[in-house]
């Protein structure tokens, strides 16, 4: 008995660790990803060695290799390795190939931890939630005390968190979000307040940071939850107090937006640019990324230029619209970018890892309280942000996607019982 | 014995994998200094720092900089050449598509007067980047030493439409130098690129040049041509004198004042350049953004960050390319 709970707790413990990726200090290096990747590969290591040690890691590789999802990345993983023969700069290609592999490291050994767990869909749920809490702290102190001198800098660098960049940072809140609704939907009194506020902060901080595309995932997160409290409860009046709280938490933010902020940078203004129009500057590049893409992969249709070099031949695409030197570097669609770098068996690999490690999500009767809704909304907005930027390159992106598939996964009875 | 091959295959891959995101990051870490010098146009790091970089793995930074050019340009300034040159060589492979290490061997030609090399390789960079005004400006000034007036028309050309002012200014000096082209003619660009410019003042030198003509030219014109070759040259405290002088000479364009703090800037003068920056700010409040984002750069070296951030700020408002990424790289 014991001996489970220390099982436990140290693999809840080494969850933990993977999971506070976030939050690890920049130690001067030009970008933080840097030290995220590094410090996966050193809870990996750890991870390995006691599951070496304490657990029987070969049975557990052997089982979680031969289901289909794990199988697919790996076959996803080696298309990536053999590109790098034929890439044009391969120390570029294995940097980009080590990282796709850290991921692939993490998801299993993910996969084998959450087996030691009993309880591991609360501790899942619960660990989100802390991990918002966090996330969410680390925007809004630097809010409050612009607040508190009366000048509330909308789209401001200082409010961006342990991310660094206000964009990452307001998809990696919604990401979240939907299971905040889980919790203030589960619970009553106090913690429903407390809840409520959270939530009443998450969209305040994403208002204020003006991220147009997660102005489009607040949307993918209330029309989730709109789904998860059709089907959770025949109740005309429990849906009808349960919609009523959080969209009216979601106009109270708006409006405290609009009166702390100037009045032309405000969450109306800025939405009101969200638009497919060629004139906008960030539209346009992105289209015009888009658009240098699907033309290479339409010449390179099979290989593609080989992982991780997308970066170097945007540049002769993009060469006509380049200022100084700040190249294109990511497609901003990270489907896109797969089809540029490793040509249609990439992508089709990858999609197809993706469609089995979720389509458990589209089956409500394993979902005994109908999260698999909510799920759902986190999974879109995931999807959003890989159309719109590339999730896909960075480490907490990553992190959060492979949980949520791990967490998914948890309900296939064929699986874990 | 499956058994032992597969956790010895895993164990591999995760000690693989770690030691290869660790050089990653030791690779990260060496590129915020490399990457602020080479953004500040500044070489101070150390000889011995600079040969102990690890340039081979990742070979690329962040902006996809070949990392043996940004080696290269250290050992170029410690006069470590034929170590310099193979380093510059080895680089264009690691980027073929970014033209900056073309553009090195370029300046490394031009200066050594091997001028068809010069040629040879400015033409690769400026065709690399066309809308990069440090590429465009070594190749014009390579094609106006070897007075090849039609190929200096035909490059032109091909990046007129962008209308980036420092480009046309360039060509334009290029074509007085060169001397080919009749002075209506040269007029007639003057006023074209005036009309299409939102910034014109930055023609007023220019203007007065053409209309003068070379052989008339008075002595300001003479210190103009004379601070630029020095700038290009990198002899930048002869090129601060100069437009220093120019500056008084001219007290209403803001530009002489302007180059000398830049001049100043990159001679490592920071104290002058800092006082010219101020001035130029503060007397003609230019609307382009450089005098914000060079003044910051300088107080970022003299570890006043915060000021440095709000100057970077101010740049990026008035649309200066450049300066929202030493943003999201030293405000963070």
């Amino acid at each position: 008995m014991l001996l489970l709970d220390k099982k436990e707790l140290i693999s809840k413990i080494l969850i933990i660790m993977f999971l506070i990726t976030y939050f690890i200090p920049n130690f001067n290096a030009i970008d933080r990803i840097g030290n995220q990747w590094f410090y996966l590969s050193i809870i990996s290591f750890l991870s390995f060695i006691y599951l070496l040690v304490f657990d029987d890691l070969f049975l557990k590789i052997k089982l979680i290799l031969f289901q289909r999802d794990s199988f697919l990345y790996l076959l996803f993983i080696l298309w990536a390795l053999i590109s790098i023969t034929y890439s044009i700069n391969k120390a570029e290609a294995l940097v980009t190939f080590n990282q796709y592999l850290s991921v692939f490291i993490f998801y299993i050994l993910l996969k084998i931890l959450s087996q030691n767990i009993p309880n591991v869909k609360g501790f899942f749920l619960k660990t989100f939630l802390f991990l918002l809490i966090f996330e969410v702290t680390l925007s809004i102190y630097p809010i409050l005390k612009d607040l508190e001198k009366g000048e509330i800098v909308f789209r401001s660098m200082n409010y961006a968190g342990a991310a660094s960049n206000i964009n990452i940072t307001a998809f990696s809140l919604l990401y979240k979000t939907p299971i905040l609704f889980y919790f203030i939907t589960e619970s009553k009194n106090l913690k429903k307040v407390l809840f409520s506020l959270l939530l009443f902060t998450i969209l305040f901080i994403v208002s204020i940071l003006g991220t147009r595309g997660a102005y489009l995932g607040v949307v993918l997160c209330f029309v989730s939850y709109m789904i998860y409290i059709y089907f959770l409860n025949n109740n005309a009046r429990f849906k009808l107090k349960q919609l009523s709280l959080v969209f009216g938490i979601l106009i109270i933010s708006i409006i405290s937006n609009i009166s702390l902020s100037e009045k032309n940078s405000n969450v109306i203004s800025r939405a009101s640019t969200i638009t497919l129009n060629t004139q906008d500057g960030s539209v346009n590049q992105r289209l015009r990324y888009y658009k240098q893409g699907l033309s290479h992969f339409f010449e390179n249709p099979i290989l593609g230029v080989g992982i991780g070099n997308w970066k170097l031949v945007s540049i002769d695409y993009d060469k006509k619209d380049i200022n100084g030197f700040i190249v294109p570097y990511h497609a901003h669609n990270d489907l896109i970018q797969l089809l540029t770098e490793l040509g249609i068996l990439g992508l089709v690999s990858y999609i197809l890892f993706i469609i089995f490690s979720t389509k458990n999500v589209f089956n409500a009767s394993l979902f005994d309280n109908k999260i698999n809704y909510l799920l759902l909304g986190s999974l879109s907005i995931y999807l959003l942000d890989s159309m719109l930027n590339f999730p896909i390159a960075r480490p907490i992106s990553q992190i959060f996607l492979v949980n949520i598939l791990c967490f998914i996964s948890l309900y296939d009875k064929k699986k874990y019982d | 014995m499956i058994k032992k091959t597969v956790i010895s295959i895993f164990f591999f891959l995760i000690l693989i994998s770690g030691f290869l995101n660790y050089k990653v990051l030791r690779s990260f870490i060496d590129q915020s200094l490399l990457m602020y010098e080479f953004n500040a146009y500044q070489l101070n790091l150390s000889s011995d720092y600079a040969r102990s970089l690890n340039v081979d793995f990742p070979n690329i930074t962040v902006t996809t900089l070949p990392l043996k050019m940004l080696k290269a340009r250290y050992l170029m300034r410690d006069s470590a050449v034929a170590e310099s040159l193979e380093l510059f060589y080895q680089s264009r492979k690691d980027n073929q598509f970014l033209g900056i290490s073309e553009f090195e061997l370029s300046k490394y030609h031009f200066n050594t007067k091997n001028i068809d090399s010069a040629l040879y390789y400015s033409k690769i960079a400026f065709e690399a980047l066309p809308r990069n005004a440090l590429l465009s400006n070594l190749h014009f000034k390579v094609l106006t030493k070897l007075k090849k007036d039609s190929l200096l028309d035909e490059s032109f050309n091909k990046i007129k439409e962008n209308f980036i002012l420092e480009q046309w200014r360039d060509y334009l000096f290029s074509k007085v130098e060169i001397g080919k082209t009749p002075k209506e003619d040269l007029i007639k660009i003057l006023d074209e690129a005036q009309g299409d410019m939102v910034d014109e003042k930055q023609f007023s030198t220019l203007d007065v040049i053409i209309r003068l003509g070379m052989e008339n030219l008075n002595e300001l014109g003479k210190i103009i041509i004379q601070a630029e070759t020095f700038y290009l040259q990198e002899n930048f405290i002869e090129g601060a004198v100069l437009y220093e002088k120019a500056a008084r000479l001219n007290t209403n364009e803001y530009t002489h004042y302007e180059n000398a703090a830049l001049s100043y800037y990159r001679g490592n003068y920071f104290e002058e350049a800092e006082n010219l920056f101020r001035y130029t700010l503060s007397s003609f409040n230019p609307q382009n953004g450089k005098s914000e984002l060079y003044l910051g750069l300088l107080l970022y070296e003299k570890k006043e960050k915060k000021e440095a951030c709000k100057f970077w700020k101010i740049s990026k408002q008035k649309g200066f390319s450049g300066s929202q990424r030493v943003i999201d790289t030293f405000c963070k």
